[in-house]
């Protein structure tokens, strides 16, 4: 058995359009408002359609889950849209009409306390920004059950944008080549392994670094894997994954893309075993997750 | 408890200037710095008043940021090259060197540059220049550690050292630096007017009559490591984090909860190893709105369990605002009161709120720290609450030892 970090996967679910770009119903819930925050932000309702499947209960209602339950997520944009509506009206059309829960409820973090607010996670509650993120966020988690500040994190990526901003996007060099461009969510459920009931996988290591000047995507996976897997054994038998902005041919969902990949391609792919999930973004920052996915890992659970 | 933490360099952009010194010169005169935003009119709100970087110092940090994308990718690098600095690090390539800096707004500079027309007139914005991640890490520092870019709102500025902390705790790096900034943009002057959370008056945290905060902008950066590893190179430890807690109220965006709060508090102490009346001070997060100050004072009393807090100083009504830059500059803030052994006063205050029951605040001149081990305070919207504990090398090392890993 591969020696783990006592943190394991419970379960991953995914919130994103069909390969041609449609919208379910369910893509964002349908509550606009709620008791405590007031207004919804499609970004929250996007990223709560996703978390609402992590949870034996219905989305308003209260339960206290406990001070031990985090929140990590990563995204990349996050509130640029709600700051480009915000300068335009208040330039068009007076400041006046700018309605002022934007600010507080488009700001990055404003979806991760959403959805610790809706389901009464109190633990420690993070954003991290960039393409990376979505990965970052579940390092992050795994780190904070591991420094014992949580007991169980909800982790992962989310992305947002609007039909113009899309367009604008994937007239960027970067995007040329991707299939599509698409918003979506991709979240993790982590839990210290001893509280877990029936976890899909186990999570084997982590790593972060930076891309040296030239360096090969291969080198870049190898040298992570190297840092995430200590094992050279068990390292030979991983399966390794990239994922970067604009893969040829596969649609981007930017901060969402790898956690959208990890639950969809990884835990839910049909292939237990050892599997290393690198991803790189536009700086130099790359990061890692190492996880070991069990046998009984399945999409219908 | 928590593994001790030095912390071995500082950089700092601010109102004040470029130096923690600086900073500390302005706290101790109690210097008014707001005025009207130098960068252009902004009279379509209704409240301008704002503590701003000028035009002289930014002239400075340009130029020794170059290849630097952005205002706030100028502060960052200037602060992070200021804090390696400092720390005078060792050269090694197997030295493990990550960096966590954080902002609210750094991937919004570039599209409030061009929705407003201020950028050069060919420019389109690139994806990257959206991204806060690749925007502030500096692009001339090979990192061999790990990186990230946090986004907690106005908590950020210590919780990113916190996230460093638990990085070194993991064992992932020797060596981080970690930080928060943000520059003032028309997007946030807007968004904090449409929240009625602003005033033309001066912040005067804890007065009564405190009608709202004045925003800034600025970075601070600190280089961190553990203890031992510190004092075993020789490195001059400036201060020492020894407990750090986070939590989150998980209720509305923006009113903050005593209980939430509390819940830090008590964290930072528990992991500290510290009782509350050790606590010889309290730099608070303090933003001078009504609602924040009290919620700020009734949370220390209930983490404390009791009426009586230590002396209390805030720091905003000098250096204003600087959302997630806010929490790194008042822990630099804490660390010239320990090396100065005296909490600043709190500016813009003659008399104390008597809503808050006697809470102590420093007001009028300094005031001696008796006992030098001091609270930072920073919360955010959404209920992001991070706290954390500071000591001098002295009196970390006259204590019995705890634990040495962070369990």
């Amino acid at each position: 058995m591969l020696e783990a970090t006592g943190i394991d996967l419970v379960l991953g679910v995914t919130n994103r359009p069909g390969e041609d770009g449609s919208l379910s119903e369910s893509f964002l819930v349908t509550e606009r408002r709620s008791r405590k925050i007031g207004n919804l932000p499609d970004n929250a309702r996007m990223v709560l359609a996703a978390a609402r499947h992590c949870f034996p209960i219905g989305l308003f209602d209260s339960i206290a889950l406990g001070d031990r339950v985090g929140v990590s997520i990563g995204t990349l944009y996050g509130s640029t849209g709600v700051a480009e509506k915000c300068l335009l009206t208040a330039r068009d059309e007076g400041f006046r009409q700018v309605t002022p829960s934007w600010y507080a409820t488009g700001l990055p973090n404003a979806t991760a306390a959403i959805v610790a607010a809706v389901h009464n996670l109190k633990g420690p509650n993070h954003t991290l920004l960039g393409y990376p993120a979505g990965i970052e966020a579940i390092i992050l988690g795994c780190r904070q059950i591991m420094t014992e500040r949580a007991d169980q994190v909800l982790a992962g990526g989310f992305d947002l944008m609007s039909s113009e901003q899309a367009e604008k996007l994937r007239k960027a060099s970067e995007f040329h080549q991707a299939a599509a461009l698409y918003s979506g969510a991709g979240l993790v459920w982590l839990s210290r392994g001893s509280d877990a009931g029936n976890s899909q996988a186990r999570i084997v290591g982590w790593s972060q670094t930076v891309r040296q000047n030239d360096e090969s995507d291969k080198s870049l996976i190898e040298r992570l894997t190297s840092l995430a897997v200590p094992d050279a054994e068990a390292r030979r038998t991983a399966v390794q994954h990239l994922v970067y902005p604009g893969r040829p041919g596969e649609a981007d969902y930017l901060a969402a893309t790898a956690p959208i990949y990890l639950v969809e391609s990884i835990l839910y792919g049909g292939v237990p075993g050892l599997h290393v999930l690198a991803v790189r973004g536009f700086g130099q920052s790359a990061a890692c997750l190492a996880v070991e996915v069990l046998e009984a890992a399945r999409l219908d659970s | 408890m928590q593994r001790p933490i030095a912390i071995t360099g500082t950089g700092i952009v601010s109102p004040a200037g470029l130096s923690t010194g600086a900073l500390w010169q302005s706290l101790i005169r109690q210097d008014d710095l707001s005025g009207h935003w130098q960068k252009r009119d902004l009279q379509r709100y209704p409240v301008n008043n704002v503590v701003s970087i000028s035009e002289e110092l930014w002239s400075r940090v340009d130029s020794s940021a170059p290849g630097a994308t952005g205002r706030s990718g100028s502060l960052a690098m200037f602060a992070v090259n200021q804090a390696i600095q400092e720390a005078d690090l060792p050269r090694s390539r197997d030295l493990r060197l990550g960096c966590v800096l954080s902002t609210t707004t750094a991937g919004v500079e570039a599209i409030e540059n061009d929705v407003l027309s201020l950028g050069p007139p060919e420019a389109g914005i690139t994806p990257s220049q959206l991204d806060g991640s690749a925007v502030l890490l500096p692009q001339n520092r090979q990192w061999t550690g790990p990186t990230g870019v946090l986004s907690n709102a106005c908590s950020s500025g210590l919780v990113a050292p916190g996230m460093a902390i638990d990085i070194l705790a993991a064992g992932e790096a020797d060596v981080m630096i970690a930080g928060g900034l943000d520059i003032l943009l028309e997007y946030t002057i807007c968004g904090f007017n449409g929240l009625r959370l602003t005033t033309e008056e001066g912040c005067r945290p804890f007065a009564a009559g405190r009608r709202g905060a004045v925003l800034s902008e600025g970075v601070a950066c600190l280089c961190m490591e553990p203890l031992e590893a510190a004092l075993a190179r020789g490195a001059s430890v400036k201060a020492v984090v020894t407990g750090y807690g986070i939590s989150c109220d998980a209720g509305h965006t923006t009113a903050p909860d005593p209980e939430g709060i509390a819940r830090a508090i008590r964290e930072a102490l528990e992991r500290s190893g510290t009782e509350p009346e050790e606590i010889g001070g309290v730099f608070a997060h303090a933003t001078g709105t009504q609602a924040n100050d009290s919620a700020e004072v009734a949370a220390m009393r209930i983490a404390f369990g009791c009426e009586e807090l230590p002396p209390i100083t805030a720091v905003k009504a000098v250096i204003g605002h600087a959302q997630a830059g806010a929490g790194a500059l008042t822990l630099l803030a804490a660390i010239k009161a320990l090396e100065h052994a005296e909490l600043p006063p709190t500016a813009g205050l003659s008399e104390v709120d008597p809503a808050l029951n006697g809470a102590d605040v420093v007001v009028g001149k300094p005031r001696p720290i008796k006992k030098k081990k001091l609270m930072i305070n920073a919360f955010g919207f959404g209920g992001n609450n991070g706290v954390m504990i500071v000591s001098d090398l002295e009196s970390v090392l006259g204590e019995p030892k705890g634990e040495t890993v962070n369990a």
